[in-house]
This record gives structure tokens, sequence and C-alpha cells, in this order.
């Protein structure tokens, strides 16, 4: 097993009388990158915050390297090793380039060159040294930034939403180009952002946060596929929830028919079932169980929403040769070896 | 854009930071000292006087001239403002750099060439006698005379910021406004005024408060307040110190309500914090036709605050050296005007930066203390502060040294200097020594290697300004300089009370001159600050 890059163990930090973090719990191993997702104000800044020594906590525990950096004594961030890429970026205006990412290797000067030089060539940009950041595209000071933060090998690296002041388009290419260079550097990173695309893409692990707590710490196709609770299944992706009960032979009944189980909630429980838009078929006839309310063109898809006769409205996304008027009657087929998630119902 | 907001917490202050600034401020507290000392020690007697005493009169003038001022300076820097940045006026940049020149002419100088003018036997009485036999002009001695002058030369306070605000408004507010049906003027009352009013309200302060303090302009014109009856009490003896002691405690008591009342303001137009990200360029008003009434305007003010004044000044400079006045006194004066003006301004700079350090970058009790304290130089007149130096120094090894003289000139102009490097800081986002931390740095490491050399603009700017503003100093060179220490502004005090009109001529012309160059630097750095945050909120 790969040795600690951090831990955090009850870790608690109140800004009066709110709870910023509460009670949080996770490790992260060497080499791996932790997605930090949740919206904002959940707490994932502070969290950030406190690893890097900007913050003290109010209970709890951090360890770095395996080293404890707030238990007894209170370590300085000058002193955690802990690189940070601020949203900003943060490059210090009066240094050149060079400067900037030499700025905290504390080595002999030729070592240090040689490592600015590694630097540079890690992320592309080795005839960059010279300019000012001022001098630099948005993307480019994001890498500049990067580099400057990985140059002393830092114990563990953190990206508080590094990419959220780029455009859209630029963003999903820096994004795979980032992940590409941590990667590489074998860095152990937590990631912080709001959008559940990026930490989905950036984490080998995604933790979900909401109102200072760790929620679910998962593989990325894990928090998808079974998140923990409703809030969960909501932040990442799109789901819809209908009313159901469990019946004996591993299926949940609803009104859109007996639907694939393999949880271990108990029989006859009155449950929440989650439904993604991409679980079903639709198709239209004369006395569906649906009626389309709703229809939304995405290019290569609609997106459909159907309303039931208990009210409640699922969306679905169809082909877009599937062409159905509003007001029109479907009938819904969810694939039967598909095993969906029950949640005990939160009205009860 | 400012980061005031992310002040932390969590690092202690240095100590270099920490130990500077407690003693500057005990310092500069020493004023405020005085003060309590003489009122403590002042008995019934003192009191009495002091309400037998014309008071009330003086204070009713000092008031006439402190609600007049701003009133009448807004009223020029208003459109002269707008249009030197939202128009199609003709050669905007030479007339903003024109209307804020008035800001190196002292008062005294001002007020000098308003005498010599405009006196009951002055220049444009005799232009009038011969052709028109006209022998008698209203008197400029007293109010009207002190309005106009302390206005010449203090409008400038408010044109600046009104032009930086007016430059940093969001044009898409306008441009909605222009949408929703209202025409250039009710956009202009309705969408722009309002966001105006933190920079008029701190423009206004600055301009009351120098009216509060002149001290040249009122008692070369004869119009007695607080500052000339503190300096004639001054010079009275026999409990003339007492009554002078008693007169400033008043003069503080209007300064600090002015400042309350400015920073009341100033918490309602918290909403109105100027918007992010308006790279983009307003369109600018055509003016058409009333362009010749706005180049009309612009010229009255420059010709009225700038050229009359100079000619006159070039005038009896010619005058006087035809008359066989010598030059030569003049250089030395003009040295030692130099001379100590360099010094206020490294030293009055060196003593800021922890202070500016301390309150844009730590909160905390002390910060807040410190802030409070460094205003005693905004609230307080040269004179207040001279004659209180002056109480503790008499009969020390101190008394009538260069080093008293500069440290009145700390205590006056050290809110300027912090103002001016603060302003640089709250530019620097905190992120930036955040990073450094997190690379390894001290606390006190990155505040060199980061904090300082970012704040070098500030530093240089609060430099020129503190070069400017002992330029032109009066009150404090007068009382605390050391025998036969004459500077340019003391040997023109000397001549124009005197009534040496033509010997005064010449040191006013170099002292205005001197003191165009750090002016210039000021534009040059203003104007560089604008375009560097565009170039920043274009990123």
């Amino acid at each position: 097993m790969k040795r600690s890059a951090v831990r955090c163990k009850n870790l608690t930090k109140k800004f009066g009388r709110n709870f910023a973090v509460r009670d949080v719990n996770f490790e992260l191993r060497e080499g791996n990158i932790l997605a930090l997702v949740g919206p904002s104000g959940c707490g994932k800044t502070t969290l950030l915050r406190l690893i890097s020594g900007f913050e003290s906590p109010n209970e709890g525990e951090i360890y770095i390297g395996g080293e404890p950096v707030v238990n007894s004594k209170f370590v300085p961030p000058e002193k955690r090793e802990v690189g940070i890429v601020f949203q900003n970026y943060a490059l210090f205006p009066h240094l050149n380039v060079q400067e900037n990412i030499a700025y905290g290797i504390s080595t002999k000067k030729e070592r240090r060159n040689k490592r600015v030089e590694e630097m540079l060539s890690l992320i592309g940009l080795e005839d960059y040294g010279s300019k000012m950041p001022h001098e630099l595209s948005g993307g480019e000071q994001q890498r500049v930034a990067l580099a400057r933060a990985l140059a002393p090998d830092p114990e563990i690296l953190l990206l508080d939403e590094p990419f959220s002041n780029l455009d859209a388009d630029l963003r999903t290419r820096i994004r795979s180009e980032v992940r590409g260079i941590l990667k590489k550097t074998d860095a152990s990173v937590i990631f912080v952002t709001h959008d559940q695309d990026e930490a989905l893409f950036m984490g080998d692990g995604v933790g979900v946060m909401d109102q200072g707590r760790i929620i679910q710490i998962d593989s990325p196709e894990d928090i998808f596929h079974f998140p923990k609770n409703p809030f969960v299944a909501n932040f990442i992706g799109t789901a819809d929830f209908i009313q159901g009960t469990i019946n004996d032979e591993d299926t949940v009944h609803t009104e859109i028919g007996d639907l694939s189980y393999h949880g271990n909630l108990p029989s006859n429980e009155t449950v929440e079932v989650m439904v993604r838009p991409d679980f079903m078929d639709v198709e239209q006839v004369e006395n569906g169980v649906g009626k389309v309310v709703d229809r939304i063109f995405r290019g290569m898809h609609y997106l459909y929403k159907i309303q039931l006769p208990s009210g409640a409205t699922l969306r679905t996304l169809q082909h877009h040769n599937k062409k159905y008027e509003i007001g029109s009657k479907v009938t819904i087929h969810l694939d039967p070896e598909h095993s969906v998630v029950c949640f005990q119902d939160r009205s009860h | 854009m400012f980061y005031l907001e992310l002040k932390r917490k969590i690092d202690r202050v240095p100590l270099v930071v920490w130990v500077s600034s407690i003693l500057i401020t005990i310092l500069i507290a020493i004023p405020l000292v005085y003060l309590t000392i003489r009122t403590l020690g002042a008995g019934p007697e003192t009191w009495e006087l002091v309400f037998r005493f014309r008071t009330l009169e003086i204070a009713g003038r000092t008031l006439a001239l402190v609600i007049t001022v701003p009133l009448l300076s807004l009223g020029i820097s208003l459109p002269l403002a707008w249009l030197t940045t939202r128009t199609d006026l003709p050669f905007k940049r030479t007339w903003s750099v024109l209307t804020a020149l008035p800001l190196v002419i002292p008062s005294y100088i001002f007020a000098y060439v308003m005498i010599v003018a405009l006196s009951p036997r002055g220049m444009l009485q005799q232009a009038l006698a011969s052709p028109f036999g006209i022998e008698q002009i209203p008197s400029i001695y007293g109010f009207s005379g002190a309005l106009l002058s302390v206005t010449a030369v203090s409008y400038p306070y408010l044109l600046l910021p009104l032009q930086a605000s007016l430059r940093g408004i969001d044009p898409s507010l306008e441009e909605a406004s222009h949408s929703l049906g209202h025409g250039t003027f009710s956009t202009f009352k309705k969408v722009i005024l309002p966001q105006l009013r933190p920079a008029i309200a701190s423009g206004s302060l600055l301009i009351a408060l120098y009216s509060l303090r002149d001290f040249g302009a009122v008692s070369l014109l004869r119009y007695e307040t607080f500052t000339f009856a503190i300096y004639n009490q001054y010079l009275t003896p026999f409990g003339g110190r007492m009554i002078a002691a008693a007169l400033s405690m008043i003069l503080l008591f209007f300064a600090l309500s002015l400042m309350f009342a400015e920073s009341a303001t100033r918490s309602k137009a918290k909403f109105y914090g100027s918007a992010k990200g308006s790279s983009r360029k307003a369109d600018l008003v055509k003016l058409g036709r009333w362009r010749w009434p706005a180049l009309a305007f612009c010229g009255t003010v420059v010709i009225l605050f700038l050229v009359l004044p100079i000619s006159v000044l070039g005038y009896w400079a010619l005058r006087g050296i035809s008359a066989g006045e010598t030059v030569q006194v003049v250089w030395s004066s003009a040295v030692n005007s130099i001379q100590v003006s360099v010094m206020a301004a490294v030293i009055v700079v060196l003593a800021a930066l922890p202070i500016a350090i301390l309150t844009s970058r730590f909160s905390g009790r002390l910060s807040q203390v410190v802030e409070k304290f460094t205003y005693i130089g905004f609230a307080l007149p040269g004179i207040v502060i001279s004659l209180s130096i002056v109480f503790f120094a008499v009969g020390t090894f101190m008394y009538q040294t260069l080093g008293l003289l500069i440290f009145g000139y700390l205590i006056l102009f050290l809110p300027l200097a912090v103002g001016s490097i603060r302003n640089s800081l709250l530019q620097i986002n905190p992120s930036l020594e955040e990073a450094s931390r997190s690379l390894g740095r001290t606390a006190s490491q990155t505040m060199r290697s980061i904090t300082i050399p970012l704040s070098r603009n500030g530093m240089i700017s609060g430099a020129a300004l503190v070069f400017l503003v002992t330029m032109k100093e009066l009150q404090a060179t007068l009382i605390l300089s050391p025998r036969n220490f004459d500077t340019l502004a003391t040997s023109i005090w000397h001549a124009t009370s005197e009534a040496f009109f033509a010997r005064a001529a010449v040191p006013a012309l170099l002292l205005i001159l001197l003191s165009s160059i750090p002016m210039m630097i000021l534009l040059i750095f203003w104007h560089m600050r604008e375009n560097y945050e565009k170039i920043s909120s274009s990123l």
C-alpha cells in the first residue's frame, strides 16, 4: 500500500457560530488525485486552507506525509510542503516566469536552474522563462502556476478551482493537459471544484461535500452509479425520484413497473427510486402511462419531461429522431438488467 | 480592485512592523498629549477668557469657509471632470493636466497674487483708473478673497477622484439607462451621480479639512479663522498660548466632526463599490455646439487659476529684478526647500511603510488604533502641531534643529504617504502572499520579497506627494525652522507680509516650478495605474 500523503481526522472549523468544515475524515494516498466537489459555500475552500495552514481548525488533526501539522503544535504554511495553485494563479507580477518557478526552490543555484528548466519543459513553455506574467495567456499563466507549485516537490498539491477563470472551450483542453502533467509527476493532489464534470474527469477519487461535511468519497464510477443519498445523486449527474415499494424478489414496485433492485432495504419499505435521464426508453402509444409536458432540443438529443399519473415528473434523453409533441402519451421502458438505486423515503 | 475584506487573522504581525508602528504612533500622538495637558492645566480663568474672546465670531468665519469652499470646488470640478473624461471635448488630456496643476500653488501665493492684482490700489484698479477714472473696486480682503484663494488651490482634491471614478464606471450601466429611455442629462443625474457619491464625499472632506487648516491665504487676506487666531495668540505674551491651545481644542473638535460625517456617508456608499471588469471604454458624449461653452469654461478655469497667477508673478519678478532685487538669497532658500523636502519625503515614506502594511494586511485592535492615529495630520493644522512640538522640545538639544522640523512634517504628512502606500497594497491580492508562504517563505521573508517590492509605486507616489506638500508648507516651517533657516515658503511669507511684493515674486515662481516636478510624476503614475488596471482586467 502506498504512503499516506494527507490525512484529516475529525476536522472541524467554525466561523463564529457557523460550521465551515464539520467532522471531516479522509485519507489521500501518494500519487492519487482527490476531486472535492460541492456547491459554493460547502466548505471545500476552507478545507484546503486548513490543510495549507492559512486557517487553524477548532478541532481535529491533520497529517501531511504522516507528520502531524496541527495537533500538538501548529506548523506554519511555509513548513508544510504544500503546493497551491490559486484560482487567480497568484503569479508574482514583478518576477518573470523563471523567477516565479524558482521562488520556492531552496537548493543551490545550478540545481535550481536545472529544476526550473525541467519544470518549463514539463509544462511545454521552454522559451517562456524570461517573459513576465502579464505577457502570458490565461492557459499559460495556469501552467506556470502549476510548475511553480510543483517545483519544490511538495508532499501534496492543492488546486482551488483552477479552471474557473478560463473560457469553456479552453477549459476542457487545459484540464486534460493538467491531468497529464500531474500524472507524469506522480503528484498527490486535492482538487477543488464546483463543476461535477471536472470532478469526474480529474479525480481518481471524488468527494462530495455539503454544509461542511464530506458526504461520500468514492471512485468516479461508483459515486455516479451508487450515490449515498439524494443530494449526491442530484449533484453528480441529473436525477429524478419516483416513489416505490420494495418487493420480495429483488425488485421495486413503481408506477412505471417493477424495476430491478439489489440493495438491502427491507421488503414493503416505501422508497424513493432514483431515475437518470439515460436509463429509459419511451415510445408514443395511445394510452401510455406518461404524458410529455416539455421538450428541449439539445442537438443530438431531445430532453423530454414526462409527467406520471402521481404527478411526479421524469426527465429522459431520447435520440433526435424520436420527436414527440407536447401532450402526447408515452410508455416508459427501463432496462430490466439495470439495477436501480433506492433511498428511504424522506417524507416519512 | 480592492482586497480589504480578505485581511487574514492567522499571521502574527512581523516584529519589525509591530515595533516601528507602535513607536511612530506614540511619536505622532504628541499633539494630542500637548492639547490634553494644556486643557487640563487651564484654570477657569482661561476658559472665561476663551468665552469672552471673539471665539464665536472666529468659529462662524471658519465654518463659512469650510462650507463654501467645498461647494464652490464641486461646482468647478464636477463639470471639469465630466468634460475631460466622458465627452469628445478637444484637447482633453491637456485640459486634465492644466486643471490639476493649481494643486502646486500654495494658498498664500494665490492670496498674494490677488492682493497685488485686485486690492484697492492694485494692478486692476490702476489699469482702470486712468481710462475710466475708477477710484474704487470691491475689496478682496475678507471672506470673498479667502473663498476664492482657498478654492483655487484645493479644488483639484475633488477633481482628481471624480475623474478616476468617472473612468471606472461600467459603461453598460449608462447604456442600460439610455436603452430604458433616459437622455444624457437624466442618465447623469440618476445613474452616474449616485456612483460619484463616495468620491464627492471624500474629496469634499479633504477640501473642508484644507480650508479648516489653511493659514497662509486667510492671514494675508485678513480673514480671521481659527488658524490665524491661534497664530496671533501664540505670538501674544502672557496667557496667549493658553488661549491658543483652547482654540486648537475647538478646531480639533471641528475636524473630528467633519471626519465622522464623512465616514458616515462612506458606510452608506458601500453599495456603489466600483464595478469590476469594465475594460470596455464608454462611448463619448458628442458635445456638438456645446463644445464652445465647454471650452470657454475650461479656459476660464485655467486662465483664472493658473495663467493669471503665473503672469502676475512674472510681471512682478521682472519689475523686481529691474529694480535691483537680489536673486542671490533666493538660491539659498531654494536649496533649503529642496533639502528639507527630500528629507521629509524619504523619512515620511519610510515611517509610513510599516503602518501601511500593518493597517492593510493585518486586522485586530492594534491595527485599528494605529490607523486612527495616523489621521492626526489631517485633523490638525501645522500651527497646532508645531506648537505642541515646541512645547516638548524647548530647552532640549532638539529645539531649532532640522530634525525637529522634519518631525513636524512627519506628523503633518504621514496620512498622505500611508494612504498612497495602502492603496497600492490593497491592489495586491493576498493570495500572492499566501503563494509565497506555501512556497516555503516565512511571513517576514514574504514581506521583503513580495509585499514591499509590489508597493513600490505607492512609495514613489507617496514620496512625490510629500515632497510637493513640504515645498508648500508654511506654518510648521515658520515655527520649527532653525534660526536664519529660510525656505522658499518662508521667504515668500516674510516678503508678502511686509508688502515687499516684488521680492516675493521670484521665490514664488521658483516654488511653483519646483513643485511641478513631483506633480508631473504623480500625474504620470495615476495615469499608469489606470492603464495597469485596464491590462489586468482584460486578462
